[in-house]
């Protein structure tokens, strides 16, 4: 009988390092298997072409997901599950191919993960969905600071409720995304909400481009409600591109990343068409993710820019929330026109 | 980067299917990196990679007009107190109270801040019971502004340009309920920081 190395792990739990390789290796194995019937199918669509996937709706794609969680791979079944929102408009074939396009390229990237450097080997297992324990990731140095919450984005996903928070280190001036999640009937964690200031350590998670961090421990330094001087940097649009190239560049399959434009709304001019929002230079992007016009925020700006906080995606910036000005008008996140 | 015109070439082959129609055969060299596949459906998704990253991180933004800007503001936002009772009277709105709001801050020479534009031009704009007059009075030029930025409105800024050129009606010897007579106090109440002497409107906007 095999001899058993027990270790104790920072987060107090015990470990079995034998067994934990034999669970990672049957996992990569199933990973890989799994990945192997993703690359065929997405091959299938190709050859048979996409004609008709905009009437096929969701559950073309469902069955490939449940496929990619039996493989245990659940952030491709979250990319193949968030396909179908792309089939609106007329140019959705270009936008799926695209997404087909990033899946094939997660496929290929996993399939060299040994070559890979260590971030974007770290990059690629955090995308397909490999588990990374919270002990883990605690047990990594952690950054202090006062972490100001910016906005937040909740999300459901077959019933499992997703709590997205972005927040702004005053100190380091580092970005931070915090998620947590609530299974049916449980409660999304209120810990950092927008508009609240979190003294904290927090701990990133390790790949390229990596936003997302784990709350360690907390300080108690009584100002916690008071909000910050030091604001997150203002950025041009121009400036925003460049830095999402930059992620990009790290991590290919990033869909958003935080900013701050100084800008003003501009209404839509006919229907169908979107909000604006145009910079300083006059350089101006699409308002996306809207449920609702955001006339709350014209109203705000008085037709000026003003500093608005959201999520960049490459096409368009969806606003999460407007920072406080000099004229003493507070933060606020129910003008931008979006719940959540 | 990929030519424009080659890029719908491929998403239209994509489209069809590349069992029905070929990958285009010329490619602009800056793809050249790529490996050969004889499988097109694979090439196809090569190209897809590649273009979809350039394009996500490559889009040309356009330019804009500046936007027409609101107008300077010349009255004082209503007191925060009252902006507050506004904002619960808009919840389950009733116009005797809705009116007798705007009179006060009218009477006080304040406006409306600017968060409860959009929900009092949408309740307005659907019910005749409203004082338009009161109504053009407390947004100030900037809610009149904003009200014209919305082409849906636009009926209601000409019915509150009406009614602010003709003469006030008179509510004397219209009877209320102990009730509403109440919300009148707790109204009065909320704008009683601006009666007394040296006291301004709030900062609000």
């Amino acid at each position: 009988m095999a001899v058993q190395v027990q270790q104790q792990r920072a987060g107090g739990e015990l470990a079995n390092p034998l067994a934990a390789a034999k669970r990672a290796a049957t996992r990569a194995e199933r990973v890989s298997a799994g990945l192997d019937d993703l690359d065929r199918w997405l091959r299938d669509q190709i050859r048979s072409g996409l004609h008709g996937m905009d009437r096929a709706g969701y559950a073309h794609f469902d069955s490939m997901a449940a496929r990619m969680v039996d493989a245990h791979a659940p952030g491709v079944a979250s990319m193949l599950r968030s396909i179908p929102a792309e089939m609106a408009g007329v140019q959705w074939p270009e936008r799926v191919l695209s997404q087909l396009g990033s899946l094939h390229l997660l496929i290929q990237a996993h399939r060299r993960l040994d070559a890979l450097p260590a971030d974007l080997a770290a990059t690629v297992r955090s995308r397909i969905g490999y588990p990374v324990s919270k002990s883990d990731v605690l047990a990594g140095p952690g950054i202090s600071d006062r972490w100001f919450a910016l906005g937040m984005v909740d999300t459901v996903e077959f019933r499992l409720e997703t709590r997205r928070v972005w927040l702004f280190g005053t100190t380091t001036s580092r970005w931070a995304l915090w998620l947590n999640f609530a299974p049916p009937g449980g409660q999304l964690d209120a810990s950092a909400l927008p508009g609240q200031v979190l003294s904290a350590d927090l701990h990133f998670y390790s790949g390229s481009g990596q936003y997302r961090a784990l709350i360690g421990r907390r300080h108690d330094t009584g100002d916690d409600s008071r909000q910050p001087a030091d604001q997150p940097p203002v950025e041009t649009l121009s400036e925003v591109q460049r830095r999402y190239a930059d992620i990009v560049a790290a991590d290919p399959w990033a869909s958003r990343m935080p900013a701050v434009i100084e800008a003003a709304p501009i209404p839509s001019r006919e229907p169908g068409k979107p909000w604006q929002l145009r910079d300083s230079s006059g350089v101006a992007c699409d308002l996306v993710g809207l449920v609702a016009e955001p006339w709350p925020l014209l109203a705000r700006s008085g037709g000026a820019p003003i500093r608005i906080f959201g999520e960049w995606n490459g096409r368009g910036l969806r606003a999460l929330s407007v920072l406080a000005d000099d004229q003493g008008l507070p933060f606020s996140t129910s003008v931008v026109g979006r719940a959540g | 980067m990929m030519a424009m015109g080659t890029w719908p070439d491929v998403v239209t082959t994509a489209l069809l299917g590349t069992d029905r129609r070929a990958v285009p055969s010329e490619l602009p060299e800056s793809w050249s990196g790529l490996e050969p596949s004889e499988d097109a459906a694979r090439t196809v998704l090569d190209l897809a990679a590649q273009y979809g990253t350039y394009s996500r991180v490559g889009t040309r933004l356009g330019l804009a007009g500046q936007p027409p800007p609101a107008p300077s503001e010349e009255l004082i936002a209503a007191p925060p107190e009252a902006q507050e009772l506004l904002g619960s009277l808009l919840e389950y709105p009733d116009p005797s109270l809705i009116n007798y709001w705007l009179a006060s801050c009218v009477d006080r020479g304040l406006r409306v801040s600017a968060e409860h534009w959009q929900p009092l031009a949408v309740l307005v704009a659907r019910n005749a019971g409203y004082d338009r007059s009161l109504l053009g009075k407390a947004l100030g030029s900037g809610g009149l502004w904003f009200l014209r930025q919305n082409p849906s409105w636009q009926g209601l800024a000409a019915d509150i340009a009406v009614a602010m050129s003709e003469p006030e009606p008179s509510n004397q010897g219209v009877a209320y309920s102990e009730e509403v007579a109440a919300w009148f106090g707790e109204i009065d109440a909320a704008f009683a920081a601006t009666d007394q002497p040296g006291m301004d409107g709030s900062e609000m906007p």
